[in-house]
């Protein structure tokens, strides 16, 4: 009897209708060699759904790297950029078929997957989850078989990758909607009947308005930011015969809770490993995947801060980069020395997603990933989450902010102190505060203030006849040694204004700009830097993920301090 | 209202795409489509006209073309 999912779709490719069938899948799948990697960088949603499925039939780790984390972020996180062109081959499962692929999926694989999270303690971290704990709340069974399901978040986020398994899991089609704009999105899922949406409170706003309406979806998930009774009450007209799910999840711990509005209610059975402390959601370790412990021993402290500080130096110059033995290495690679690879010696206790504790070392000689700590695990097991909630009574409670100090920009975790040190590393930045605004489409929008830096010392040499200046200013490092930058302005008569200019990014594309920046610095008065909004902006672009970027940039000459001399957050 | 103002204000954003400026809005100009707005553009504009009409244009729900806009901040 032929088997009827023979011709059933595995992937539609949502902008172009394209589609690729669960006979093909399996017949990838059962080739003679399987794709692996240590660590990948997906271009595109549909070759990181491919890179999945291999690692999920190949049952082998992989970290997952979202494509517009910037090259010099990676630095920071201790990747290696280099590493993503490492390839293994494995042997294919010829014996392979799609009952055993869905088997795999709904957790029997072997699997372990790694994606980089915000976290809640300001830095970002790598966590690591079993496909058994990726699976835990897939919902198996004959009446899931003809769900379709929209794809909108991409797998490098754990929404993403929570998708692909519940509907492979179940032998159903996704349609791939990342990147596709809301009109076509919605035209696509009436086209190809989908039933099951998951994603993300701005984007489902991005739909309203459409005067359409899709009574084929059974069922709309929400997560990853603070869900309001208005959008929900919103997305009636647009799915009327949806059951909505308020989803909250993290990376480090997947789904976790779900409401039907606002309100949450801790299930009876989640009660030991769920709980509300000091108005703050907490999660016990059991729940979580693998990353450093919170209490780490004094050496993992100190091997922490020492690779931060070669990554550091290795970011801190473009031109060529600086191990931490000192020796300079040919511009623009980073080559591991003796000194960084003991540096990312760790020994940690590594919580794992089954709840036992296994201490063991991790020599990451040959590559530079690293398990950052959560300090928000206290030494008795219970992460704080971060997130602040109005228990209403016991048990029951909404979220008043999702994190702390942070902002939330359509759907990514954005800390601002990071953005703030980011800006601060401009040499014409003497400070800088960062802020979430409120905004009626993304929910926040992140803002700036910045003081500039009156140049510590100046001196102008004129060159004859060229009508030019040079000037060599010393800028003052963030921990108060002084560099010297070689920089030179092109001046006209008295402008230092041209109509466009071209920036060169440390990656060889060129930005636009409106203002003259040369090498990001453009200077009319001597007295301080004089920085655009969009300079700066095109600044941080080669330093930031997209959505770290503040919006709104705003110059002031100070910034309001508290009694003990800390910038005010108010 | 100001449609010289508006504009400015869209090419502001557009700049910050390395858009080109536009010299004139039309009404029937859509802000997704022909404008090369996402939702991240769309947030930014929403708050630099509120930073300059003291009206957030969003806030009755979503707006999809330049009309539309110049309609809300008519009716303050």
């Amino acid at each position: 009897m032929p088997d009827p999912f023979t011709d059933k779709p595995w992937l539609v490719i949502g902008e172009t209708g394209a589609q690729s069938t669960y006979a093909e899948l399996v017949s990838e799948l059962q080739s003679a060699e399987l794709e692996v990697r240590r660590i990948a960088r997906p271009a595109s949603t549909s070759e990181g759904l491919r890179l999945l499925c291999h690692a999920l039939v190949a049952e082998v780790e992989m970290t997952l790297v979202d494509p517009l984390f910037h090259s010099e972020e990676l630095a920071q996180l201790g990747v290696d950029a280099t590493q993503f062109e490492i390839v293994r081959w494995v042997p294919g499962r010829s014996e392979l078929v799609r009952s055993e692929l869905m088997r795999l999926a709904g957790g029997a694989s072997r699997m372990r997957l790694g994606l980089f999270t915000s976290g809640s303690t300001g830095v970002p971290s790598r966590v690591e989850h079993s496909l058994g704990t990726l699976a835990r709340n897939v919902r198996i069974g004959a009446r899931h078989a003809s769900d379709i399901w929209a794809l909108t978040f991409r797998p490098t986020h754990i929404a993403g990758v929570q998708v692909w398994l519940q509907a492979l899991a179940n032998g159903n089609t996704l349609v791939d909607l990342t990147g596709v704009p809301p009109r076509e999105a919605l035209e696509a899922m009436a086209a190809h009947g989908v039933t099951h949406i998951s994603a993300s409170p701005t984007y489902y706003r991005s739909l309203l308005g459409a005067r359409v309406s899709l009574p084929g979806v059974r069922s709309v998930s929400l997560g990853g930011e603070l869900v309001s009774s208005e959008l929900l009450s919103q997305l009636r007209p647009l799915f009327p015969a949806a059951r909505i799910h308020n989803i909250y999840a993290s990376t480090e711990a997947g789904t976790l809770l779900e409401s039907a509005g606002d309100l949450f209610r801790i299930p009876d059975d989640k009660r030991t490993v769920i709980e509300i402390k000091n108005r703050r959601l907490h999660v016990h370790r059991s729940l979580l995947g693998d990353f450093a412990a919170a209490k780490p021993n004094r050496d993992t402290v100190a091997d922490r801060e020492a690779v931060k500080q070669s990554s550091r130096d290795a970011v801190t110059n473009r031109d060529t980069v600086k191990q931490s033995s000192g020796v300079p290495s040919p511009a623009g690679r980073h080559q591991p020395t003796v000194a960084n690879r003991e540096a990312v010696t760790i020994r940690d206790t590594v919580m794992r997603s089954d709840g036992d504790t296994a201490s063991h070392s991790h020599s990451h000689t040959d590559s530079q990933i690293h398990c950052l700590t959560g300090s928000s695990l206290s030494d008795d097991g219970w992460y704080d989450t971060g997130d602040l909630v109005d228990e209403v009574e016991t048990g029951l409670f909404r979220f008043v902010a999702r994190e702390r100090d942070w902002a939330n920009i359509g759907g990514t975790k954005v800390n601002p102190h990071e953005v703030e040190e980011a800006i601060r590393e401009h040499p014409g930045v003497k400070e800088a505060r960062v802020s979430a605004q409120r905004n009626s489409v993304t929910g926040q929008l992140l803002a700036a203030e910045v003081v500039l830096r009156k140049a510590e010392s100046g001196k102008l040499k004129a060159e004859s006849g060229a009508g030019e200046q040079r000037a060599e200013l010393a800028a003052a490092r963030r921990d108060g040694e002084a560099e010297a930058n070689r920089e030179t302005v092109r001046r006209s008569d008295s402008e230092a204004v041209a109509e466009s200019e071209t920036v060169r990014r440390s990656d060889g594309d060129a930005v636009t700009n409106r203002e003259a920046v040369k090498q990001s610095h453009s200077l009319t008065d001597l007295q301080s830097y004089s920085l655009t909004e969009s300079a700066l902006r095109a600044w941080l672009a080669a330093r930031l993920h997209p959505a770290k970027i503040p919006r709104i940039i705003r110059f002031v000459m100070e910034l309001p301090t508290t009694y003990s001399g800390k910038t005010s957050r108010k | 209202m100001d449609m010289d103002q508006l504009t400015d204000i869209v090419n502001v954003v557009r700049a910050n795409k390395s858009l080109p400026a536009l010299p004139a809005l039309a009404p029937e100009m859509r802000l997704r489509e022909d404008l090369g707005f996402d939702s991240l553009d769309l947030a930014e504009l929403t708050a630099r006209i509120d930073e300059r009409f003291h009206v957030d244009v969003f806030a009755a729900g979503v707006v999809f073309t330049v009309g539309e806009i110049a309609e809300r901040l008519r009716r303050g």
